[in-house]
């Protein structure tokens, strides 16, 4: 089943790619721990132009054992976790589970850039969708040998920079109010 | 993967046996420790590196071999080895022991060792068992007489992290 969306034709499509890594024995002994691992957190997954809005529309998920290795060896599920940088605010209620390798998954999320960092001593940023992986796998005899898992998640986005769109997405009282207007 | 064959170096390390041609048959004598150790000396696994026994063999000398007993086979009749770790204290693999019957071959082993009960870095340590094998003294030279030799066992593991010097 596929849901179907419209949107302006002016949206432009990304593919983004993050990769996440788990080094045995590193820091959980015998383990490999994708939590508690810098590069893991908040990896930077696509910049957000401001006044725009996001179609996080699939995913990706792969990684460098096969799937069959991957599952045998959970520990503690894998799971990431989108962000927006201003706000912290999380984009989907619950960490999403990594508990099988998937081609083309629809993870549909809409998402809208703030404009800068709020707060007073903050300096001005752009709005940017980031993403945390956490998770833990055991060292399986498949494994013996293995000394770092890489887990690649992508995504297919769709950055939409259409102001009648943003307003509508955003519900904003704006000067066309009451203005009959045609979206053709 | 990293490959290491681990064997027995140095007299201390080796079972052994005395050639003595006033009788028909020797024992096979335990080694003393016996460690096993890389071509480079070193011998201790990093701590929770878990590994796979790849295959294991005893190296015998030329010339000599078990006496086969004529009853059916038992296990004086095999080399029956056992490999154990050592981490703070000395803890027994399980199945710890295991019938080897041929010597001068390399037998495909294949299992694998989850090591999270290791507490610290550790090492292997390999011996034969009690019931140790008898090697037959017929037909040996009489040059060989009263002459010691060692029959080093070997093991190929394989496992993750690199092996590393035994702290001082």
């Amino acid at each position: 089943m596929s849901i179907t969306y419209q949107i302006p034709h002016s949206a432009k499509y990304y593919s983004t790619s993050n990769t996440f890594t788990a080094a045995f024995n590193v820091p959980v002994l015998g383990k490999y721990s994708f939590s508690n691992v810098a590069g893991n957190e908040l990896q930077s997954v696509i910049q957000m132009p401001y006044n725009s809005v996001l179609l996080i529309e699939r995913c990706t998920i792969g990684g460098n054992i096969s799937e069959g290795n991957f599952l045998d060896a959970i520990n503690t599920l894998p799971q990431f976790t989108l962000y927006r940088r201003i706000d912290n605010q999380i984009v989907y209620p619950r960490s999403q589970p990594v508990n099988n390798y998937v081609d083309n998954k629809e993870i549909v999320a809409w998402v809208f850039a703030e404009k800068q960092q709020k707060g007073f001593a903050g300096p001005v940023v752009p709005d940017e969708l980031l993403i945390t992986f956490t998770g833990l796998l055991d060292q399986t005899a498949a494994l013996v040998g293995v000394t770092t898992i890489k887990i690649f998640v992508n995504f297919a986005i769709y950055i939409i920079q259409d102001t009648r769109f943003y307003k509508q997405f955003r519900d904003k009282i704006g000067g066309d109010v009451g203005k009959q207007v045609s979206n053709q | 993967m990293l490959i290491d064959i681990l064997a027995h170096e140095g007299t201390a390390d080796c079972p052994y046996f005395d050639v003595d041609l006033s009788v028909d048959r020797v024992q096979l004598q335990k080694a003393t420790i016996g460690i096993l150790k890389d071509t480079t000396g070193q011998f201790k696994f990093q701590a929770k590196d878990n590994f796979i026994i790849i295959s294991m063999g005893i190296r015998f000398p030329l010339g000599f071999e078990i006496e086969y007993e004529e009853t059916s086979a038992n296990a004086t009749n095999c080399f029956t080895m056992f490999l154990s770790y050592y981490d703070n204290a000395k803890r027994p693999l399980s199945p710890a022991t295991i019938w080897f019957p041929w010597s001068n071959y390399e037998m495909s082993y294949g299992r694998y060792f989850d090591m999270s009960i290791a507490l610290t870095d550790f090492y292997l340590v390999s011996n034969i068992v009690d019931e140790r094998p008898y090697i037959s003294m017929l037909n040996i030279p009489v040059e060989l007489d009263e002459k010691r030799y060692y029959t080093p066992i070997f093991w190929k593991v394989g496992h993750t992290l690199p092996l590393i010097a035994l702290p001082s």
